[in-house]
C-alpha cells in the first residue's frame, strides 16, 4: 500500500485547525475546568486558548521565515540530525498520547450514552479502519474530506450553542476562587491543547497564498471561539451540577424545554461527537506518521500506521480502561508533555531564526539526481556563451527555475536571492506568458522559449537544466526588465 | 486483371457469407466485375447508380471513364489490400479486366432507426431527439450544432476482430489537448477483440478500472455532449452504439439533468437539492433506520419509538432480515419489469405491491415502517437514474454496515467512502469537485443554479484552454 501525500491549500488548511482545535475540549473538559476553579476557570481556558493561538501565530513566522522548507529540515540543518531525531520521537508521542486521550473520553462516552456496555474491541474496529484509511489517502484527501463535512460540523456546533443558550438557568457567579486554583487548573487540564503543533508537520505541505492567512487566523479564532463558548454555556447550564454531567457538548443539548416537540435533539451533537472524534484521531495519526518518518527514515511510512495501531491497541486495551483512568492520564502525564509545543519548539524556532542557515531544497536535490544522465550527457555536447551580461553582473546569484511535472506550477528555487528578484522575474514570465500569475505555467508543455543565455548562472547544474527546459528567448527588452 | 479469379479469391476470403454478391459483366470487349456485401449496400442505388451506367454505356470503358460515369458521391480509387476493409464498409468494388486499378463506390445503406427521445433522459422542455447506433447521423446530430471549424472530429479503430469505429469529438480551442492526448493513447494501447457498446470503452478508459465508482460521463442526447464539449469535455462516439462518453466526468454532473437548463432557474436549484437530500435518503436510508432500531433507539421521539415498538412486535425475523427481505423483493420485481414485456408488466406491479407487499404486512411478516423505509430509499435511488447501481450497492453495504455498527459505523463509513471519492481523480480531476476541493465559480452550476447570464467562465474542476464563456 502506498501512503499518498500531496499539499493542501490555505482553505482546506483553515477547517483542518478549526476541527482540530475543538478535540478534548468540548466533551469533559469544561466540567472537570469548572470543578477545579468554579467560573473563574473561563480565564484559564481564556489564558490556554491564547496559548493556542501564539502557536498558530508562531508558524505565520516560522512559514515567512522558511516559506518552502519542511520543519524537519530546519531543524536539521540548524541543530543537527540527532537533535532533529530526537525532537520528532518526542513528537511522536505526544500525538499518540493525544489520541489514546481522545480515543478513551469518546470511547466512554459511547459507552455510557450510545452502546450500552459495548466491548472496546468493537468501538476500535469501527475506528482504526477508517483513520488509517484516511491517514494513507494523504493530506489532501483528508483536507478534501473534512471539506465536505465541514458545514455540517459549523451548522451542528453553531445549532449546539444557539439550542444551550435557551437551556441557560443561570447567572455567572464570579470570584468564588483564587487565583492560584485558576492557575493550578490551567497546569492540570492543558493537555487538551497544543494541538497547534501538527502545523509544524506540515509545513511545507501547505500552500498559502498572499492575503490567505487571514482565513487561518479567523478559522482559528472562530475556532477557539466557539470551544469557549460551549464551555461558558455549559457551566452556566449546570452551575450546581457541574460534576454529574460529564460531556458537555451532548449535556447542553439534553434539556432544552424550548425544542421538546422536536423530540430528543441530542442525537444532533452525538453525529458532531462521532464526526470530530474521526477527524481528531485520523490528524494524530498523521502527525504520528509524519514525525515517524522523520525518526525513521528508511522504514517504510506505512510501518508508521502498523506502529501507531499496535501501541494504540495496547495502551487503550490494557492500560486505559476507564473514564477515571483516562483523566488521571490527562491531568498527571500529558501535562508535562505540552511543554513540547509551547517551549522546546519556540525555542527551536528562535535559534532557528538566529542561526539562519540557507537551505537548499529538496526538490533541487531531486531534480539533479533524475536528471544526472542527462546533465552529463548534455555536459558533453554543451557549448555555453560565457559573455557575461548586464543582468548577470547586477545580480551574480545562481537561479534555478524547473518544471514540476505534477501539478504543473512553476518553482523558482534560488539560492540567496531576494523575494524582490523573485517577484520582478515572476513579472517577466508572466510577460511572456510563459506563466500566469498563480504560476501555473501556460506554455511550457513542450520545451519552450526563454532566455536562458542571458543568464549567467554560477550553479553549473542548474544552467544545463535550463537549456533542457528552455531554448533561447527572441525578447530581450523584457528579459532587461528584470536588471532595472 | 483476371476478374474471375479475383472475385472468388474475394468470396473466398469473406468465407462464401451469404450476403456476399459479385458479378461480372463483358461490355465492348472488357470484362468488368462488381463484389459487394448484400446486408449493407442499397441494391437499388447500386443497380441505378452503378451497374446501369456502366451497363448502357456505348463507348470504350476504362478506369477513368467509369469512375466519371458512376453516380455516387464517395467514388475513389484504391489499392488491393484496401479492398476487403471497403467492402466491410458497405462499398461497391469495381474490377475492370483491361486495367490494374480498383474503384471503390460508397453506397452504404442499412436500416437504422431515426433519432427519437431517449428513454433515460426525457424532457419536459427542450430538445427530443438522441443518438441513434448509426455513427453517422450521430456525427451529423453534432455537427449541425456547431457553426464551427473549431470542432475535431478524430476517429480510429478500436477492436482487432470488430474494428469499431471511435470518433474523438472536442472542440480544438477549448479542450486540454494533453487530456486528447491521454485518451487517444489509452485507445491506441487497447488490444481486445472486439467493442460491441461504447460501455466497453468506460473500463478500459477509467484510471480506477475496478472501483465502484462512475468515472466517465455519459449521455444518449446530443444538446447535453454539445453543453459538455463547451466546458472543455472530450465526446468519445462509438459506432453501434446510442450511449456518448464524455471525459473528464465529475460526479455533479449526474446530478444535473438537462431540465435544468430549460427550466427557471430558482427551481432547478430545488429539484437539485431534491436530489441531494434523495441521494442521501438511497444511500443511508435503510441503514440509518436500522442503527437507530437496534442501537440507538433511546434517542428516538417517545411517540415515533412507541409506533415501531407496537408494528415490530410481531414480526418474526430480526430488522436486518425483515429490511433486506424487502430490498431483495424489490429487487426482483424491478428486474422482472425490466425483463417482461411491457403489457406483463402491469400484472407484476399488481402482484408485488399489493399482494406480496399488503399481504405481507397483514400476515405480520414484515412491518409498515420497514416497508415505508425501503420504498422511499428504492424511489429515491431513481432521481439520480445515471448514479443508480452504484447507490444500490452502496445501499447495501450501509445496510451492513448500520445493522452491524450503529450510528458511529454508519457515519464512519461515509467518512471512508468519501475519503476514497477524494483520492479519485480521473484524467486530473477531483472526482468530488467542485465541492471538494471547494471552487466557487464552479459552484454557480452545483446544487446550486445560477442564471446563463451569470456562468461567466468554464468549469475550474478540469483544465480547459479557455476559461471565459462570456463576456
Amino acid at each position: 500500500m502506498k501512503v499518498l501525500d500531496r499539499s493542501i491549500n490555505a482553505w482546506q488548511l483553515g477547517i483542518l485547525i478549526f476541527i482540530l482545535l475543538f478535540a478534548n475540549k468540548i466533551l469533559v473538559l469544561p466540567s472537570l475546568l469548572f470543578e477545579g476553579a468554579k467560573m473563574e476557570s473561563l480565564f484559564a481556558l481564556l489564558f490556554l486558548c491564547a496559548c493556542e493561538f501564539g502557536l498558530v501565530v508562531l508558524f505565520y513566522f516560522a512559514k515567512k521565515k522558511f516559506p518552502t522548507q519542511s520543519f524537519s529540515k530546519i531543524v536539521r540543518e540548524h541543530l543537527g540530525n540527532i537533535t532533529k531525531i530526537m525532537f520528532y520521537f518526542l513528537i511522536m508521542i505526544f500525538f499518540l498520547a493525544k489520541a489514546v486521550l481522545l480515543y478513551n473520553v469518546t470511547y466512554i462516552f459511547f459507552r455510557n450514552l450510545i452502546y450500552k456496555d459495548t466491548s472496546n474491541f468493537l468501538i476500535l474496529f469501527c475506528f482504526l479502519p477508517i483513520i488509517n484509511h484516511l491517514a494513507i489517502c494523504g493530506l489532501r484527501v483528508l483536507g478534501r474530506t473534512t471539506q465536505i463535512f465541514f458545514p455540517i460540523i459549523f451548522g451542528i456546533l453553531f445549532f449546539c450553542i444557539v439550542v444551550g443558550v435557551f437551556g441557560i438557568n443561570n447567572r455567572p457567579l464570579f470570584f468564588s476562587s483564587s487565583f492560584m486554583s485558576i492557575l493550578e487548573t490551567g497546569a492540570r487540564h492543558i493537555s487538551p491543547f497544543g494541538d497547534m503543533m501538527f502545523l509544524f508537520l506540515i509545513m511545507d505541505r501547505v500552500e498559502i497564498k498572499k492575503g490567505q492567512w487571514k482565513i487561518i487566523f479567523s478559522s482559528t479564532a472562530i475556532s477557539l471561539l466557539f470551544v469557549f463558548a460551549i464551555n461558558l454555556v455549559f457551566m452556566l447550564s449546570y452551575t450546581f451540577t457541574c460534576f454529574m454531567h460529564p460531556y458537555a457538548i451532548f449535556e447542553i443539548m439534553s434539556f432544552v424545554k424550548e425544542y421538546g416537540g422536536l423530540g430528543r435533539i441530542d442525537i444532533i451533537s452525538m453525529v458532531l461527537i462521532i464526526l470530530l472524534a474521526y477527524f481528531h484521531l485520523t490528524i494524530y495519526l498523521k502527525c504520528f506518521m509524519l514525525s515517524f518518518h522523520e525518526v525513521f527514515r528508511k522504514i517504510d511510512m506505512i510501518y508508521s500506521v502498523l506502529s501507531f495501531n499496535f501501541f494504540f491497541i495496547i495502551i487503550v486495551v490494557f492500560f486505559i480502561v476507564n473514564l477515571e483512568s483516562a483523566i488521571v492520564f490527562g491531568q498527571e502525564i500529558l501535562p508535562y508533555s505540552i511543554i513540547l509545543p509551547y517551549a522546546i519548539l519556540p525555542i527551536i524556532l528562535l535559534i532557528c531564526c538566529i542561526k539562519n542557515k540557507n537551505i537548499k531544497n529538496d526538490n533541487f536535490r531531486k531534480i539533479i539526481k533524475n536528471n544526472k544522465k542527462d546533465i552529463k550527457n548534455m555536459q558533453k555536447n554543451a557549448n555555453f556563451n560565457k559573455k557575461t551580461t548586464i543582468f548577470s553582473k547586477q545580480i551574480k546569484k545562481s537561479i534555478f527555475l524547473t518544471l514540476k511535472k505534477t501539478n504543473k506550477n512553476l518553482y523558482i528555487f534560488s539560492k540567496n536571492i531576494t523575494t524582490k528578484f523573485k517577484a520582478k522575474l515572476k513579472k517577466v514570465l508572466i510577460d511572456l506568458n510563459l506563466i500566469n500569475s498563480k504560476n501555473k505555467i501556460l506554455k511550457l508543455k513542450k520545451k519552450e522559449v526563454f532566455d536562458f543565455e542571458k543568464l549567467n548562472f554560477k550553479n553549473y547544474y542548474s544552467k544545463i537544466f535550463m537549456q533542457k527546459h528552455f531554448k533561447i528567448c527572441k525578447r530581450k527588452r523584457e528579459m532587461s526588465e528584470v536588471t532595472k | 486483371m483476371n476478374i474471375k479469379k479475383t472475385l472468388t479469391q474475394i468470396k473466398n476470403q469473406l468465407h462464401n457469407s451469404v450476403d456476399v454478391a459479385n458479378r461480372s459483366i463483358q461490355k465492348n470487349g472488357v470484362e468488368i466485375g462488381f463484389v459487394y456485401l448484400k446486408s449493407i449496400t442499397d441494391n437499388l442505388i447500386f443497380a441505378g447508380s452503378i451497374f446501369e451506367p456502366i451497363s448502357e454505356y456505348e463507348g470504350d470503358l476504362d478506369f477513368s471513364i467509369i469512375s466519371q460515369i458512376v453516380k455516387a458521391n464517395d467514388v475513389s480509387e484504391i489499392e488491393k489490400k484496401e479492398i476487403l476493409d471497403k467492402i466491410l464498409d458497405g462499398a461497391v468494388i469495381v474490377f475492370l479486366s483491361n486495367s490494374e486499378k480498383i474503384l471503390s463506390v460508397d453506397i452504404m445503406n442499412f436500416n437504422m432507426r431515426t433519432p427519437s427521445e431517449p428513454p433515460t433522459s426525457p424532457v419536459i422542455m427542450g430538445p427530443r431527439e438522441g443518438f441513434t447506433e448509426d455513427l453517422k447521423t450521430n456525427l451529423s446530430l453534432l455537427r449541425r450544432r456547431f457553426h464551427s471549424a473549431d470542432l475535431v472530429l478524430d476517429s480510429m479503430f478500436v477492436g482487432q476482430v470488430t474494428k469499431t469505429k471511435v470518433v474523438l469529438a472536442y472542440i480544438d480551442n477549448i479542450v486540454d489537448k494533453r487530456i486528447v492526448k491521454e485518451i487517444k493513447k489509452k485507445l491506441e494501447k487497447i488490444k481486445i477483440d472486439g467493442i460491441v457498446d461504447s460501455y466497453y470503452l468506460v473500463t478500459l478508459l477509467s484510471s480506477r478500472p475496478n472501483s465502484i465508482l462512475k468515472q466517465i460521463g455519459n449521455a444518449e442526447k446530443p444538446d447535453i455532449i454539445s453543453a459538455k464539449m463547451l466546458e472543455g469535455r472530450i465526446a468519445i462516439i462509438v459506432d453501434n452504439s446510442p450511449i456518448v462518453l464524455t471525459i473528464p466526468f465529475v460526479f455533479l454532473e449526474d446530478l444535473q439533468s438537462s431540465n435544468d437548463y430549460y427550466t427557471n432557474y430558482i427551481y432547478s436549484t430545488i429539484l437539485r437539492f431534491i436530489r441531494v437530500v434523495a441521494i442521501l435518503l438511497a444511500t443511508i436510508g435503510p441503514g440509518a433506520y436500522i442503527a437507530f432500531q437496534l442501537y440507538h433507539y433511546n434517542v428516538l421521539p417517545f411517540k415515533y419509538l412507541i409506533t415501531i415498538a407496537d408494528s415490530t412486535q410481531q414480526v418474526p425475523f430480526t430488522p436486518f432480515i425483515e429490511i433486506l427481505f424487502i430490498s431483495l423483493l424489490f429487487q426482483i420485481l424491478y428486474e422482472v419489469s425490466l425483463r417482461l414485456p411491457s403489457y406483463l408488466g402491469l400484472a407484476t406491479s399488481v402482484v408485488g405491491a399489493l399482494i406480496l407487499g399488503d399481504t405481507g404486512v397483514k400476515a405480520g411478516l414484515i412491518s409498515p415502517p420497514t416497508v415505508i423505509v425501503v420504498a422511499i430509499a428504492k424511489i429515491a435511488l431513481y432521481t439520480v437514474p445515471e448514479q443508480s447501481s452504484q447507490i444500490t450497492i452502496l445501499q447495501y453495504i450501509f445496510l451492513l454496515i448500520g445493522a452491524s455498527l450503529g450510528l458511529l459505523g454508519l457515519i464512519g463509513g461515509m467518512i471512508y467512502f468519501l475519503a476514497y471519492a477524494n483520492s479519485v481523480e480521473n484524467y486530473d480531476t477531483p472526482y468530488l469537485a467542485p465541492f471538494s476541493p471547494f471552487i466557487l465559480s464552479d459552484n454557480k452550476d452545483g446544487v446550486f443554479k445560477v442564471p446563463i447570464n451569470k456562468m461567466e467562465i468554464r468549469p475550474k474542476s478540469f483544465d480547459n484552454q479557455k476559461k471565459e464563456r462570456m463576456k
